[in-house]
């Protein structure tokens, strides 16, 4: 059986360690060994399987953040972290070899992990990529941009490319490697994952390229029925940290609509607010595949479960509370199966918004039509694909990719 | 060959990694290995990095309004993410793995309370190394950090048991072998507390169950400097660019001194230098501590390396410290009569206190009487940790 390292190393969003935990379950319940490389440690509360596995800090550096701008490029973003420095690179890249020299992976799966993946490249350890289209940059040189909301300095774009390039080649020279001839070839991968679909992904300019569908976690917290009424039914996820969540609130509470809201560590006062009758306010996770097929309106921030809603033929109303968030909207606005709302918008819009979404028939059908064109597509299948395609690349499994012969994964 | 993990977790200080830097060389002569575990892996020049293999530490999660007073060690822990048991719980767990992964003879913790428990939980020995701090005095409650200060006993209680809760509840979800620790003192406890200072600077005073090596020698890479004129006073300073009155100071500096040399590790070359005056050199990097041989005055925040130093060469100081830590080595070097020290809030003239400080012969005479507490020969890390691995 295969040894299989986990790294997720940039991105504030749990949904990577839970997207994460989703694929290594399925792996470890085939008999395959796991350990996770994590930016932050205690999310993992959140996934008591990965008691199983050996847990590890992923190398960051304390500078990371400092004086960055509104990102342009992937290339941006690398320079908002060690990558600003060949130094500082250099250490974190040697951290990252120190574990996966010791831990001896046959396979390195990298959700938003540029460091791990050049550490894997320069050990000559398999690696993939596993994110959804913005933390998969395309292959190209320079690493295009996906600012769509200014215009973009060609020049600018070229230049934070020349820059982590150079800062990446010193960081490998002093390990006695010669140098990458382009920035992308550091994310050069054995197969890149790339969970999302083409009308979802934040770069809408990638060449064709073979993607896997979202990385939507059904399988955890209890199955829960919406309560009974007339009113639709919205499902809502989103952070107590929405600037705008006690509009939110007020204008669930003043509908019809029935709601299942799971917003993790709500005060009690708002709590009281947003609970009533057809309302209810939980504290954990409940089974998205069984609330997603009962739902007329999921209100979220962006993420996995948006495209995952999607391809459920579910309409989706965002708030994006940052630059990813705000392409998945723009390119969830394109599909006329949902809707956003600015972090300026006041309580009147999310009343309309919330309205039209509600009312409007066009977004249902969109939806829908949405979701027809990815019949083959569930989460579970998915992750089946995802794991013949790993066991292929570590060469456990003879099975041809596509074979449905493999046992079914736990739910 | 035995191999040691040693663990540093919290503290920022240059101070910790040259500590490090420095014991593993010592244990390398004597046959042993070495693997760091450090919050900042850049702390670590690349030639020592190629030597001794660096993992990061396992970070907890501060939270969002740490208190800024806190009243003991369990208190501090708590500012630095012990009260969150989730995040205290990955934490461990990921020490516990990077242990198995290290396979580690014995874990050595530099201000490292998180794998002070990893080792407890893998029934490993453990010691701990540092500058005293980062070991408070046993007590129930623990005490106070601010001892002329008056506080309720019930209150420090209350720190304690709030850390016990948390602990326990790591050890549980965390799923740690062997019995949690029962009290906040034995959340700090291990086999040995080697301080790598002298009794007379330890924070908290002098103790019986601290064993004092003496300030390690520092082998980490420093700028040669010489005085290079006859003017006096000479002022040497070594002083931190991230300190508020960092630039209030060198002007001060400037004022005071015939000539003077600002040691400014972490000066941003990008923007212009805090003075041009010919009298003064700042340099923004360590620079070779001999230079005090020939200096009137030490001006420092009272970090364990530069006020040893300016100790051993029986040159007078002004501690200016920035933190508690410092402030607590400051009141030691002050009762001990060889320093002067500004309180971190203080509004002061700058040169005024600094003139007094020039113009004292006390100090002076005092700085001149301690030299040989300071010329006392240093144990060495190594060989105590060596004898440790022997057992």
């Amino acid at each position: 059986m295969a040894r299989v390292a986990f790294a997720w190393e940039l991105g504030g969003s749990i949904g990577h360690l839970l997207s994460c935990a989703g694929l290594a379950r399925a792996l470890h319940a085939r008999g395959h060994a796991v350990a996770f490389v994590l930016r932050e440690l205690r999310s993992l509360a959140l996934v008591p399987e990965a008691s199983a596995y050996d847990v590890f800090q992923a190398p960051l550096s304390p500078r990371e953040g400092l004086d960055t701008g509104i990102p342009v490029s992937y290339a941006d973003i690398l320079l908002g972290t060690s990558w600003r420095d060949a130094r500082e690179l250099g250490a974190l890249l040697r951290g990252w070899r120190a574990l996966l020299e010791g831990w001896q992976p046959d396979l390195l799966v990298a959700d938003f992990a540029p460091t791990a993946l050049l550490a894997a490249r320069s050990l000559a350890v398999k690696r993939v990529a596993f994110g959804n289209g913005f933390f998969n940059p395309p292959a190209m040189s320079p690493l295009p941009p996906f600012r769509v909301d200014a215009s973009v300095d060609a020049a600018q774009v070229t230049a934070s490319d020349t820059a982590a390039l150079a800062h990446a080649n010193g960081a490998i020279q002093e390990l006695g490697e010669g140098p990458l001839a382009q920035l992308c070839d550091a994310f050069a991968t054995d197969e890149d994952f790339l969970c999302t679909f083409p009308e979802l992904d934040h770069y809408a300019t990638r060449p064709p390229s073979v993607y896997w569908g979202p990385r939507l976690r059904t399988d955890l917290g209890n199955p829960m029925d919406f309560p009974d009424g007339a009113g639709k039914r919205v499902l809502v996820y989103v952070q107590r940290s929405l600037p705008q969540l006690d509009a939110l609130i007020n204008v669930l509470a003043g509908s019809a609509h029935r709601v299942i809201a799971y917003i993790p560590d709500l005060d009690n006062p708002r709590r009281a607010r947003l609970a009533g009758r057809g309302r209810a306010v939980i504290d954990r996770p409940i089974r998205l595949d069984i609330a997603l097929r009962q739902c007329d309106l999921l209100v979220c921030h962006g993420g996995e479960i948006a495209g995952g809603a999607l391809a459920s033929g579910v309409p989706v109303l965002l708030f994006p509370t940052h630059y990813e968030q705000y392409l998945t909207a723009r390119r969830l606005e394109q599909t006329g199966a949902g809707g956003w709302i600015p972090p300026t918008a006041n309580a009147a819009s999310i009343k309309a918004g919330v309205q039209a979404m509600t009312t409007d028939p066009r977004f249902l059908a969109n939806a829908r039509a949405f979701a027809q064109r990815y019949p083959a597509w569930s989460p579970q299948e998915q992750r089946r694909r995802i794991v013949a395609r790993i066991e292929q690349l570590v060469g456990v499994a003879a099975s041809p990719i596509l074979s449905r012969s493999s046992p079914p994964e736990p739910p | 060959v035995a191999r040691v993990l040693l663990a540093w977790e919290f503290g920022g200080d240059l101070g910790h990694a040259r500590r490090a830097v420095a014991t593993a060389r010592q244990l390398r002569e004597l046959g042993h290995e070495t693997a760091f575990a450090f919050p900042d892996l850049a702390s670590i020049a690349p030639g020592d990095a190629a030597v001794f293999a660096s993992y990061p530490s396992p970070r907890l999660a501060t939270p969002e309004a740490p208190d800024p007073a806190p009243l003991n060690a369990p208190d501090i822990l708590l500012n630095l993410g012990y009260a969150d048991a989730a995040g205290l719980a990955g934490a461990l767990r990921a020490w516990q793995s990077l242990v198995r992964l290290v396979r580690p003879s014995l874990l050595l913790c530099d201000y490292a309370p998180t794998a002070l428990l990893a080792a407890r939980a893998a029934g490993l020995p453990r010691l701990t190394l540092g500058s005293g701090f980062s070991v408070p005095p046993a007590g129930k409650p623990m005490p106070s950090l601010r001892p002329w200060a008056a506080i309720d006993p019930a209150l420090l209680m209350q720190r304690d048991m709030r850390l016990m809760a948390s602990v326990r509840e790591a050890w549980k979800l965390a799923a740690c072998n062997g019995a949690p620790p029962e009290t906040a003192a034995e959340v700090f406890a291990a086999d040995a507390h080697l301080a790598c200072t002298w009794p007379e600077l330890d924070p908290f005073g002098a103790r019986g169950d601290v064993e004092y090596l003496g300030p390690q020698p520092d082998t980490s890479a420093a700028q040669a400097q010489a005085w290079r004129g006859e003017a006096r006073p000479r002022v040497f300073a070594y002083l931190k660019p991230r300190d508020p009155r960092f630039a209030k100071i060198v002007e001060a500096i400037v004022k005071v001194a015939g000539e003077a040399i600002v040691a400014a590790p972490g000066l941003d070359p990008r923007q212009p230098p805090p003075s041009a005056a010919d009298n003064v050199r700042i340099v923004g990097a360590p620079v070779a501590l001999d230079v005090l041989a020939r200096a009137d005055l030490c001006v420092n925040p009272g970090g364990i390396g530069v006020l040893s130093a300016a100790l051993r060469h029986g040159v007078a100081q002004a501690l200016l410290p920035m933190h508690l830590e410092q402030y607590l080595v400051a009141r030691r070097a002050v009762e001990g009569g060889f320093a002067r020290a500004l309180e971190p809030d203080t509004d002061a003239d700058f040169a005024t206190w600094l003139r007094d400080a020039l113009a004292d012969r006390a100090l002076r005479e005092a700085a001149l009487a301690a030299q040989p507490l300071g010329r006392r020969a240093p144990a060495s890390a190594g060989e105590r940790i060596a004898r440790a691995l022997a057992r």
